[in-house]
């Protein structure tokens, strides 16, 4: 048995993935304590275009099916699994993006193998054991989980959770294109670009709501407010499953991965889960009336409060600003993003 | 046609279950219930069923208590629940879980549906159901957001992923996951809710599936091992400011002015 690693790689319209370059960085490292290739599989692909992406990146080789299509997981998932007949590699990494949440546990049967999903950490021993971490028991524990007997030692790491590669010299991998006839099932009708109006992952400042609202109607509150500095309202997952607010508004490792400039977290405690999606927030504060709330140590602005206090003040404070005309508010706009 | 609908109970808290000092797991005196994303998998069978005849039949994988979850699932209108509860089944991991739940569904016939829910609760991992489709080789999508059409050959279903909205057609058997945003549970029925306590629950436990072989359920059949657990890291933290509403008020606007003007 060999060390390697393969990863799923996953193009769009503008070529590789971010994903996917997280998940080479991370091979990369993965690579060290025990040596071993980088495998890449890219399913949907077109050669020709990718190769340019590729360059730089410290993959051996890398495979491309041209002829599977990313909404058939069934079909991709035999394709990656007669990669893994092919190649015998120790891991095997996928992005936890739609398409590989699709595909990871299909390919963990056909191989009959363990599979970790939204690993927050990834570490390997020297011997090629990869060590899988993410929250386990709703969010508050970490777990560190093993695949023992079976390989490859299946993980998926939603995107945006790991920091990507480095591009280094000048080198493209080889290329190898499999001709596989594919049998898929299912018939596309139509597709749509979704109007992602101003989505949270695009906001510049964000208001995230927690456990610490307690009625679906104070959310109107944090709405004002959100309005006022010229941000969105976000929340925990909490309130998601409470039915308070849509899926889409989710922050986290099963919601959306942010980066605004201003997060302000109101009665969020910060489990791991949550955590993992505002790493790469630039200014984080957090107002939780519990001393002890995990939010407090990722927090750049710790606030020890009563958010039912605090948040009409900061209304009242905008509020009047915004009906004094000769202050000048340091707000500026927030231009609402089209994204296609 | 046959519906069958995957649920699960979960612990009704998804928070605060390790004592951080001890590292031991709190799970006594946590009300279960049903995971939320399950009642949506339900609510679209219940909505084809009004389109078309179709008989619901509920699968709980779970402790003996996990029955509540089929209850629920009668108050609502399923036709026949099926507890899948045995020793052999504990501790089970994706590969082990989505076999059991394959091979339990195998036992009460054909299905030309399997649907899920989006996630859990608890696991939070979304996998089980694609891993249930591969064990049964059929086609499946997720993040289902709309069931357009059934026949008696295709299901036609619209799927919203990050950035698309897709309109696909599956050949029957397949298996959907369906959003919970678009299929908001109904409330129960009192008359179902009456009724429900007359109807029986059909147990399956490991003899009564065709592959009996203990190594391939529970611990012994999943190929991953939860090692260690552990409260997370806590990092150094800055001091916590703390006054009146006014000071914290204040204090957050200077902080967002710091930032948004650089």
């Amino acid at each position: 048995m060999n060390q390697d690693i393969l990863i799923c790689l996953e193009t769009g319209e503008n070529g590789l993935h971010p994903s996917s370059l997280e998940l080479v960085g991370k091979a990369f490292e993965l690579a060290k304590p025990c040596g071993g290739n980088i495998y890449g599989v890219v399913l949907d692909g077109n050669a020709e275009k990718l190769r340019e992406d590729l360059r730089g990146l410290p993959l051996k080789q890398v495979y491309i099916c041209p002829a599977c299509h990313t909404f058939d997981a069934q079909e991709c998932a035999e394709t990656v699994a007669q990669c893994v007949r092919q190649l015998d590699p120790s891991v095997l990494l996928i992005a936890g993006t739609c398409f590989g949440r699709a595909m990871a546990p299909r390919i963990a049967v056909a191989c009959r193998t363990g599979l970790t999903a939204d690993c927050t950490e990834l570490e390997r021993t020297p011997d090629g054991g990869l060590i899988q971490i993410r929250p386990a028991f709703g969010g508050d524990i970490m777990a560190r989980i093993v695949t023992d007997h079976t390989r490859p030692q299946m993980a998926t790491v939603r995107p945006g959770v790991m920091p990507p590669c480095e591009r280094e010299g000048n080198q493209i991998p080889k290329l190898c294109t499999l001709n596989r006839e594919t049998a898929g099932h299912i018939c596309l009708l139509d597709v749509q670009p979704l109007k992602l109006v101003a989505g949270i992952a695009e906001q510049k400042v964000l208001i995230a709501a927690g456990r610490g609202v307690k009625r679906k109607e104070d959310l109107m509150m944090l709405e004002h407010l959100a309005e006022l500095m010229g941000g969105a309202l976000a929340c925990s997952r909490a309130l998601v499953e409470k039915g308070f607010l849509p899926h889409e508004k989710q922050i986290g490792l099963s919601g959306a991965t942010v980066h605004p400039d201003v997060l302000l977290t109101c009665g969020i405690s910060g489990s791991v889960q949550f955590q993992a999606g505002i790493r790469r927030a630039k200014t984080i504060i957090a107002v939780n009336s519990d001393p002890d709330a995990k939010i407090f140590d990722l927090a750049h602005i710790p606030v020890l409060g009563d958010l039912y206090e605090i948040i009409p003040k900061l209304i009242d404070r905008l509020e009047n600003e915004k009906n004094n005309v000769n202050t000048c508010s340091a707000l500026p706009s927030v231009e609402h993003i089209e994204s296609v | 046609m046959k519906i069958a609908v995957c649920m699960k109970q979960v612990p009704a808290e998804s928070r605060g279950l390790m004592d951080e000092k001890t590292g031991v797991i709190m799970r006594a005196g946590l009300k279960p219930e049903v995971n939320c994303y399950d009642l949506s998998a339900l609510e679209a069978a219940l909505r084809i069923r009004e389109s078309i005849p179709a008989e619901i039949h509920a699968f709980s994988m779970g402790p003996l208590q996990a029955a509540d979850v089929l209850r629920t699932a009668f108050s609502m209108g399923a036709d026949a629940g099926f507890l899948i509860s045995d020793p052999a089944f504990s501790g089970a991991d994706v590969l082990a879980t989505s076999y059991t739940l394959y091979r339990a569904i195998e036992t009460a016939g054909e299905y030309e549906l399997i649907l899920c829910g989006r996630q859990t609760t608890d696991g939070d991992t979304a996998q089980v159901s694609g891993a249930l489709a591969q064990w049964f080789n059929i086609p499946h999508a997720n993040w289902v957001s709309g069931i357009e059409k059934v026949t008696k050959m295709s299901v036609t279903v619209e799927q919203k992923t990050e950035y698309e909205q897709m309109r696909m057609q599956l050949p029957l058997p397949c298996l959907l996951s369906v959003a919970r945003d678009e299929f908001l549970p109904r409330l129960p029925s009192l008359r179902l809710k009456m009724a429900a306590g007359k109807k029986s629950i059909t147990s399956v436990g490991l003899n009564d599936l065709s592959d009996r072989d203990m190594s391939h359920y529970g611990l012994y059949g999943s190929a991953t091992r939860v090692k260690k657990i552990y409260p997370p890291p806590r990092t150094q933290r800055r001091p916590l400011f703390s006054g009146t509403a006014e000071d914290c008020a204040e204090m957050i606007l200077g902080a967002v002015r710091d930032e948004v003007t650089g």
